[in-house]
């Protein structure tokens, strides 16, 4: 039935598109890219507008993540063309549409603006306060703005600051989005998927500022281009290299050592390179500056080819390889390792039919983590997938369809019976494919509509599905400064993550087929307001829901060590992200709080005995209730102070009523003399206690320095100036408390020749 | 920067300083114990109305495992329902692996087949937890057959025995050279067949003896027996009960106001004729 209803639904999609194929306007199409003169990267968020004779503006656009911008619907006439972005110089042009062509190509490259250029991270447009349905963009300046302890800043750091983004700790590189778990998370680079791209020194990620071009995160209400995660995405752009001239960049700070370097290949100018190494040094650095050895490593190697043409074609070929070990119980405990490894390339095209945008992606995606150390204990998961993917951007009249298929297969294999209970074989394939449909439908000047769905099927296992979405933005003043969104849709993920769960300090996550065979699935519901107002400032406001069902949880069990079950339970989300944002010329301040409350209910065989009921609801270890994130940084002469506070509210953990042993009677009667049986914690109902709240303050000064053979940047700052003591989790079993960082300074230095 | 944007980055600046301070000063412990009147001591255990020596576990569910030998802070008492007389358990500290300490507590009387006690831990500030014990009625000596060909295994057979709680092979090693003896055990109740209503029977391997101490050089084997138990009342199945909710304090737990597992048991101990025993003819 639902494989009818699947193949009625495509066959719609298809007539409609077809029919309004046929309706196109015969006016004139404007279209191109905007690149950066000074080393050929495409341009995001800049603006395109079309003045008349009259310098009045007719018509506009952004440039997307792509440096693409196209306006449609323009009539045969001269005009003025103006590009402009921060940090550039204006470009004006007059152009004559006589039309004789139906679209007009118009790329060009914006020169650097030399008088603001010292002022360029304080001022430069933020997104951090404007979000938009769930949707928020980010660009390398917003990472700056997180006090990060290395020479440049990263996205970890960054998105922790947001309302909604909830981390375990300072390590473990978990990420918990309103309300959703790490591994309902998805993370994309270049259009491909990577698996656990956050390193286990909760800083830094698989996204530096220096690697960025731009990045959108969705919270939550994504488009069904994004299909398989329920609960955020973060659609990872990553640079080019510099197409006009080689530059090299070194930097060193307690915490990371990195080299860079790019050039382009060739003499046309239309290839580039991209190559990056880091390395963390906190395990050699950690004694010397916090008192105790800090078994914690990553490093990450990244490598990217670019080559444009003329016709408006754009190809990339990238490799990303991130590795991550380390204990996050520094003197007991297991150790954690997981590697990432993604290979593709990408495509994209602006094509002769002046309606069609292609983007093509293939790659494979790996990942391998596991969990061993003790003698007990050694866990192995491990995830391919080999992806296709094509998504399409058509106006069709006046309405903007994008759509794709996508085909992939998925090796999965795992060794996790020592402590996950699931009868399954230890290695799956999954082939499977699908595609979506969005439409952008204007409705008068201040309303558009965004209907559209995504659809999946697999070979084995789980039936097709069909997920609707329905997004809608509203400008009731006929002006971007003032707007509504709001979104509805239903997501599924088929491939689970699961976390042990009575452990708060676990990171291995063992992905496997979802173990009853039914996909997890949410429904988001959100609706928010945001305004920017002349003078700076800009404030947001976004309501959320998310309705999840089928998650897989572990069952609970008083033993320490003993295998546990798998069982499933539902869940509501229901939050409030509320954000204030003011960007001066030398000041840029920002501040968030996010409410949240997430229940989960899950039914047991043991809560009948354990707690007189056999459906229990509890708030699961991530729900945060309060969170309040800050950020500040002012331009004081030749140097930039920065700094970052954030606090959150204590986490649910679960309180201990007792230990004692439990002596067996199944082979006789014991003697207590000389046995003390097996260990066991008496517990209370799960996640009834909670952690104290936490908070802290990160300070850091800037100043660059302008040498002969480039520059030089000097930092100087510390994590957690006021050294509170924050709990990171504590263990139950072993009653043991781990702490995150104490009062951690650093100073880093970054040469770019 | 004119006055309005200057106002904008001072109330900014010193709300997010204001902030700052005020939680910097702020100490929240961490409460990971919850105090609880369902559960104040674990107590496990058996008595053999049929031996004068009776040893009790009692553990303070306290906020850590004791690793310093605290004690219980309280008293564990014996009393017959019936005639009223009380017993005081004295108490012991043992340490075990991982160097954790707990107390077990022992008392030498002697208990009557068939009648009912009750064994309270209670707390100096009057928080108890107790558990009523039901004596079974004594039984006959087991019957033991010897394997009728070579090979084959001997046999054991028990009657007037509900529950059973022990069969198990006794017998004590002695370190020639090292000169100090050790008592072992070898449970067969694994190979318990249940026969009739108050029956069984069990196979006992003719090798069991040998297998158990195939490691051990220069010993002897003396003082060899079999020792059968029968639980009085309440007395569970516990291979058959799911591990989980043995491990749950409320599961299979027969103490009030507390957790454990406490039976009363009459046994009987019959000559286990084995080649190894050089005390045998």
């Amino acid at each position: 039935m639902k494989l009818n209803k699947f193949i009625l639904f495509l066959l719609a999609a298809i007539v409609l598109f077809i029919i309004a194929s046929d309706v196109k306007a015969q006016n004139i199409t404007l279209q191109g890219i905007i690149t950066d003169a000074s080393d050929g990267q495409p341009v995001s968020g800049a603006n395109v507008i079309l003045l008349d004779d009259s310098d009045e503006q007719v018509r506009g656009s952004v440039t997307d993540q792509n440096g693409v911008f196209r306006i449609r619907n323009i009539s045969p006439g001269e005009y003025q063309v103006r590009v402009s972005f921060v940090g550039y110089a204006t470009l004006l042009e007059a152009i004559q549409l006589d039309g004789s062509e139906t679209s007009v190509r118009f790329s060009r490259s914006l020169e650097i603006d030399s008088g603001t250029l010292g002022e360029l991270v304080v001022s430069v447009p933020s997104q951090t306060g404007r979000i938009m349905g769930g949707h928020q963009r980010v660009s390398p300046a917003d990472l700056t703005r997180a006090v990060t302890p290395a020479a440049g800043g990263d996205m970890a750091t960054y998105l922790q600051v947001l309302p909604g983004v909830v981390a375990a700790g300072d390590r473990g590189g978990q990420l918990f989005v309103r309300g959703g778990t790490p591994s309902e998370n998805m993370a994309l680079i270049d259009g491909l998927l990577i698996y656990q791209p956050f390193h286990i020194v909760g800083f830094f990620s698989a996204f530096p500022e220096d690697l960025l071009a731009n990045a959108d995160f969705y919270a939550g209400g994504f488009s069904p281009k994004y299909n398989g995660r329920i609960s955020s995405v973060l659609d990872v752009q990553m640079r080019d290299g510099n197409f006009n001239e080689t530059e090299a960049t070194a930097s060193v700070s307690p915490f990371l050592a990195e080299i860079q370097m790019e050039g382009p290949i060739g003499e046309g100018r239309n290839a580039s390179w991209l190559g990056s190494v880091r390395s963390s040094q906190i395990e050699r650095t950690s004694e010397l500056l916090l008192g105790e050895q800090q078994p914690l490593r990553f490093e990450s190697q990244f490598l990217k080819f670019t080559q444009f043409s003329d016709d408006g074609t754009r190809c990339s070929a990238m490799a990303m390889r991130t590795y991550d070990r380390g204990k996050l119980d520094f003197d007991m405990g297991n150790s954690f390792k997981w590697t990432n490894f993604v290979i593709g390339g990408k495509c994209t095209h602006l094509s002769q039919d002046p309606d069609i945008f292609i983007d093509f992606n293939v790659g494979l995606s790996h990942l391998s983590n596991s969990l061993g150390g003790s003698d007990e204990t050694n866990l192995t998961s491990g995830l391919t997938k080999f992806s296709t993917d094509l998504d399409m951007t058509q106006d069709v009249g006046s309405i903007r369809m994008n759509y794709g298929v996508y085909s992939h297969m998925k090796w999965i294999s795992f060794d996790i019976e020592e402590i996950f209970q699931i009868p399954r074989a230890e290695s799956e394939i999954l082939l499977g494919a699908g595609g979506y449909a969005e439409a952008t439908i204007p409705v008068g000047n201040r309303l558009r509509i965004r209907p559209g769905s995504a659809f999946s099927f697999y070979t084995s296992i789980y039936s097709p599905s069909i997920e609707p979405r329905l997004r809608l933005s509203w400008q009731p003043f006929g002006s971007d400064r003032h707007e509504l969104n709001a979104s509805v849709g239903m997501y599924r993920q088929a491939i689970a993550g699961i976390t042990d769960l009575r452990d708060a300090g676990s990171a291995f996550i063992a992905w496997l087929p979802t173990p009853n065979e039914q996909r997890m699935e949410a429904v988001h519901s959100l609706i928010g307001w945001q305004q920017r107002f002349r003078n700076g400032l800009q404030i947001s406001a976004e309501a959320y829901h998310k309705g999840l069902r089928n998650l897989p949880v572990t069952v609970w069990s008083t033993i320490a060590e003993f295998t546990t079950d798998i069982a499933f339970a539902d869940g509501d989300v229901f939050g409030l992200d509320l954000r204030l944002e003011y960007g001066g010329q030398r000041f840029y301040g920002f501040l968030g709080y996010g409410l949240s409350w997430t229940e989960y209910t899950s039914a047991q065989d043991s809560f009948t005995e354990w707690f007189g009921s056999p459906v229990q609801s509890y708030h699961p270890a991530h729900d945060r209730r309060h969170q309040i994130n800050s950020m500040a940084s002012v331009d004081i002469g030749k140097y930039i102070l920065g700094l970052s506070w954030q606090l959150g509210s204590g986490l649910p953990f679960t309180r201990q009523m007792g230990f004692d042993g439990i002596l067996p009677f199944d082979d006789g009667l014991p003697n207590v003399r000389t046995r003390y049986g097996t260990p066991r914690v008496i517990l209370d109902q799960p996640f009834e206690g909670r952690t104290p709240a936490y908070h802290r303050l990160d300070v850091s000064v800037k100043r660059e320095f302008d040498l002969s053979f480039g520059t030089l940047d000097l930092q100087f700052g510390a994590i957690n100036t006021y050294g509170r003591t924050n709990l990171f989790y504590y263990d139950v079993f072993t009653q043991r408390r781990i702490d995150q960082l104490p009062f951690a300074p650093y100073a880093s230095v970054k040469m770019k020749l | 920067m004119n006055n309005f944007k200057k106002k904008y980055c001072t109330v900014f600046a010193g709300l997010i300083i204001y902030l700052a301070v005020f939680f910097a000063g702020c100490d929240e412990t961490l409460e990971p114990f919850k105090e609880n009147d369902r559960f104040i001591f674990s107590i496990y255990g058996w008595l053999d109305a049929s031996d004068e020596n009776h040893w009790i576990r009692v553990i303070n569910l306290q906020e850590e495992v004791d690793r310093s030998g605290g004690g219980i802070n309280g008293t564990v008492t014996l009393e017959n329902l019936s005639t009223g007389e009380q017993t005081t358990f004295s108490d012991s500290l043992f340490q075990y692996t991982d160097n954790i300490f707990a107390y077990n507590f022992f008392a030498n009387t002697p208990l009557k087949p068939s009648e009912t006690y009750k064994l309270r831990a209670t707390r100096t500030d009057g928080a108890e937890s107790s558990v009523t014990i039901r004596m079974p009625g004594s039984f006959p000596d087991p019957v033991f057959q010897r394997a009728a060909m070579p090979g084959d295994p001997d046999g054991l057979r028990i009657r007037g025995v509900e529950n059973l709680a022990e069969v198990s092979v006794r017998f004590d090693v002695r370190f020639i050279q090292a000169e100090f003896t050790q008592p072992m055990r070898v449970s067969v109740l694994a190979d318990s067949i249940r026969t009739g209503s108050d029956e069984f029977f069990i196979t006992i391997d003719t090798g069991i003896i040998a297998d158990a101490t195939v490691d051990l050089d220069s010993i002897e084997i003396t003082n060899c027996e079999i020792y059968v138990a029968r639980a009085g009342p309440g007395w569970l199945h516990f291979p058959s009960i799911d591990r989980n909710l043995i491990a749950l304090p409320e599961g299979i737990s027969n103490i009030e106001n507390g957790t454990g597992y406490v039976i009363g048991v009459v046994s009987r101990r019959i000559v286990y004729p084995n080649a190894r025993c050089v005390d045998q003819d």
